[in-house]
């Protein structure tokens, strides 16, 4: 039998699942030696957290031990999907245990690849996870913060961020601008109120115009304000509202319309001057080809707990410059994605700003989070957020510290529905 | 439980179909012409409909099918909703057709239909659509309804396919601030490059439908990103056909609102097909055929088949 048709028969494939079962280190691994480092992978933990028992979203957790004692942290968080993501992490134990943790990119192809389904969001968010591990130990190998393996820092003063605020009252959004003001915050996100069907009526559209049209009233010209329309609008009724915005100059309209059809998306640019951003619920550069080859968008927010890590988010932003577009990562899960995406953010040309699901004054979770980590994660200096200066993703965590939060199961999103019983997006 | 099986297919006086099952269960299917003859089915199962449909006259089978899944739904004591995936919903969003010579005369409609629990209106064009000063009436004419009405009071402009598409966009262009719910046929489709353009001039939402006789034309308009209502008539395409249409249409976040005839059988079927879309948003029937309206909204049955 000839070697190669040896190796597409069935037959085969079995002797190969058997070699990597009886070697001790995965298939493929050996072939490296040499050329990477000596490290080897001796184990793979994921942690489910749960803040509070109803947390629809437990933080996903990935620590990787190696031979050197060097440890690396990742999130693999999957907001309503925690148990399935983190079964998933489970599953790429064999491609991992004995192997070289250098070889970032190697793994990232593997699990990705040798999946043979590619990723979804769950099998995106496990890679997600496991990718941030292995740059941390990356960083910790070569004593350096990632975002300097990655070509950064581009500024010393580290990351432009943006907090959560409710389009409220007038006297909420005059407190706003108050404290905004205060902190040096640049940028400000908030959403539409209500839930919107595919065809809607004047009074709602009219209701979200006027709220935003008084948010740039009270907060003036000069603190940027993005708009997320949660893909809760259809296009038709997205071009309705994204065209009457034009005067109100936001910084982007975020997800007009769900993010399945990207012609769809486009005819909603085509009808405002206003800019276009999406991108949190897709996994992987492969899925934003169609986006930016098309000029579809003018900002991508690829979340680094889903798209695939560190080493996806940095593929996504290096596909987007080339066509003039921004980055502007989404994070709303837990501390170690967010400051992971710092890493990205401070080494890229085309970063434009990075989120944080928090307000201007911080909540409980950010309290835990500098419990945990000894510092104020992911909290502005000026309107930006800090570098990390320490080696690999910058912070050190135990495995105590999350005991007093154990994994309470998962949760499902919230789950909405219009007046009439059917179903609705929030 | 089986199936029902057909023992005849017959006509009322009044050109409801009837189906009789063997077991002399009725079903009854929206008034059919006169002229054409009807199929024999006898022995024949009344759910295989892909089946039946291959030897049935193209304009008795939205009836047919109808009174086939009147019969079943009777037969198995469920809402015929239950029978195509639903409900989806608890109740059915309802446009009211509102006439009449003049401004004066709509506003009258609508505060009457108002006071009857409509909350959606279907608007005709001034006449004659080419007069000077047209696009002025036409926002004349809106802007006093909706003054009238009150900002929860919502309209559908019904174009009735007799402007050019540039005229169309004119006028599209004009009302945007009063956020209609869409323009309905505001031009014709068999040129989809002049109602690309007409779409990309506007925001205005377009509603496409009644005059579309064939299936295709739905995905011709959905691929070109130019229609944001999706129109099928129950009458040409028949329940099942219309949910296939509105798969489609939900692929492009398109919504739909079909159309049905004036009669008291097609007006059930489209509020049981109504409560069993995903992507449905008004049914656009008079109000003599919803007396119960409440909100803007009509309510569904519970009873077995198509009764209402």
């Amino acid at each position: 039998v000839k070697r190669r048709e040896f190796l597409a028969s069935p037959a085969a494939l079995g002797a190969l699942a058997q070699a990597q079962e009886h070697g001790g280190r995965p298939l493929g691994a050996a072939a490296f030696d040499g050329l990477g480092s000596k490290l080897r992978i001796t184990g793979v933990k994921v942690f489910g957290v749960s803040l509070t028992q109803e947390s629809d979203r437990p933080y996903v957790f990935v620590k990787i031990e190696t031979s050197g004692g060097l440890i690396g942290w990742g999130e693999a968080t999957l907001e309503g999907k925690a148990s399935a993501v983190m079964s998933c992490v489970e599953d790429f134990r064999d491609f991992l245990i004995g192997a070289d943790p250098i070889l970032a990119e190697h793994h990232w192809q593997s699990m990705y690849v040798h999946t043979f389904y590619r990723a979804g969001p769950v099998i995106g968010s496990a890679i997600s996870g496991i990718d941030q591990a292995l740059w941390d130990i990356r960083g910790k190998y070569f004593g350096a913060p990632v975002y300097q393996l990655l070509g950064g820092p581009n500024d010393a003063r580290g990351v432009r961020g943006y907090y959560h605020a409710r389009a409220g009252s007038r006297p909420e959004l005059e407190e706003l601008r108050a404290n905004a003001t205060r902190d040096g915050i640049t940028c400000i996100k908030t959403g539409l109120a209500g839930y919107f069907e595919w065809i809607d009526s004047h009074s709602k559209i009219q209701r979200a115009i006027d709220q935003l049209v008084m948010m740039r009233e009270i907060l003036g010209p000069d603190i940027d304000i993005a708009v997320d329309f949660h893909a809760k609008t259809s296009p038709a009724v997205a071009s309705v509202l994204a065209k009457e915005l034009e005067p109100v100059h936001l910084l982007f309209i975020e997800e007009p319309c769900p993010p399945e059809n990207a012609q769809a998306m486009r005819k909603i640019a085509k009808h405002s001057t206003t800019p276009i951003a999406t991108g949190e619920r897709l996994i992987t550069h492969y899925n934003v080809r169609e986006l930016i080859e098309e000029g579809i968008v003018d900002i991508l927010q690829t979340d680094i707990n889903h798209v695939g890590g560190i080493t996806a988010l940095w593929k996504v932003a290096a596909m987007a410059g080339l066509s003039g577009i921004q980055m502007a990562p989404h994070s709303c899960e837990g501390p170690i994605g967010a400051l992971a995406a710092v890493h990205v953010d401070a080494s890229i040309p085309n970063f434009l700003v990075q989120e944080i699901c928090s307000g201007v004054t911080p909540g409980p979770a950010e309290k835990i989070w500098q419990e945990w980590m000894g510092f104020p994660v992911m909290r502005m200096v000026d309107g930006r957020f800090p570098l990390p200066e320490q080696p690999g993703l910058g912070f050190t965590l135990s495995e105590d510290a999350l005991k007093k939060y154990p994994f309470a199961g998962t949760r499902p999103m919230a789950r909405v529905f219009h007046s009439d019983g059917s179903v609705a997006a929030w | 439980m089986a199936a029902p099986v057909i023992r005849s297919v017959d006509r009322l006086p009044s050109g409801v179909l009837r189906v009789t099952s063997d077991q002399g269960i009725e079903g009854f299917g929206q008034p059919v012409p006169l002229g054409i003859a009807l199929p024999v089915l006898g022995g024949r199962i009344s759910s295989s409909r892909e089946g039946l449909r291959a030897g049935v006259a193209p304009a008795l089978w939205p009836s047919l099918e109808m009174a086939c899944l009147d019969l079943e739904g009777r037969h198995r004591k469920a809402p015929v909703y239950q029978l195509l995936g639903g409900p989806t919903r608890t109740k059915v969003r309802i446009l009211t057709p509102v006439e009449g010579p003049s401004d004066e005369a709509l506003r009258d409609g609508v505060l009457d239909a108002q006071s009857r629990g409509a909350a959606a209106f279907l608007i005709p064009l001034p006449d004659p659509a080419r007069a000077r000063g047209f696009t002025s009436a036409v926002v004349r004419r809106l802007e006093a309804l909706r003054k009238a009405g009150g900002d929860g009071s919502d309209y559908v402009l019904d174009g009735r396919a007799r402007l050019t598409p540039g005229e169309a966009s004119r006028i599209a262009r004009a009302v945007e601030g009063l956020h209609l719910l869409w323009f309905d046929e505001p031009c014709v489709t068999g040129n989809i490059e002049a109602v690309r353009k007409l779409a990309d001039e506007t925001v205005t939402p377009l509603g496409f439908g009644v005059s579309i006789q064939e299936a295709p034309a739905f995905q011709e308009l959905l691929r070109a990103q130019v229609i944001d209502v999706v129109r099928p008539h129950l009458s040409r395409f028949g329940l099942t056909e219309i949910r296939r249409i509105a798969v489609l249409a939900e692929a492009y976040y398109v919504a739909v609102a079909p159309i049905c005839e004036p009669h008291p059988t097609a007006a059930a079927a489209s509020l049981h097909l109504a409560a069993s879309l995903p992507n449905f948003v008004i049914q656009e029937l008079p109000l003599s055929l919803t007396p119960s309206l409440k909100s803007g909204y009509a309510g569904l049955s519970a009873a077995a088949g198509l009764q209402s």
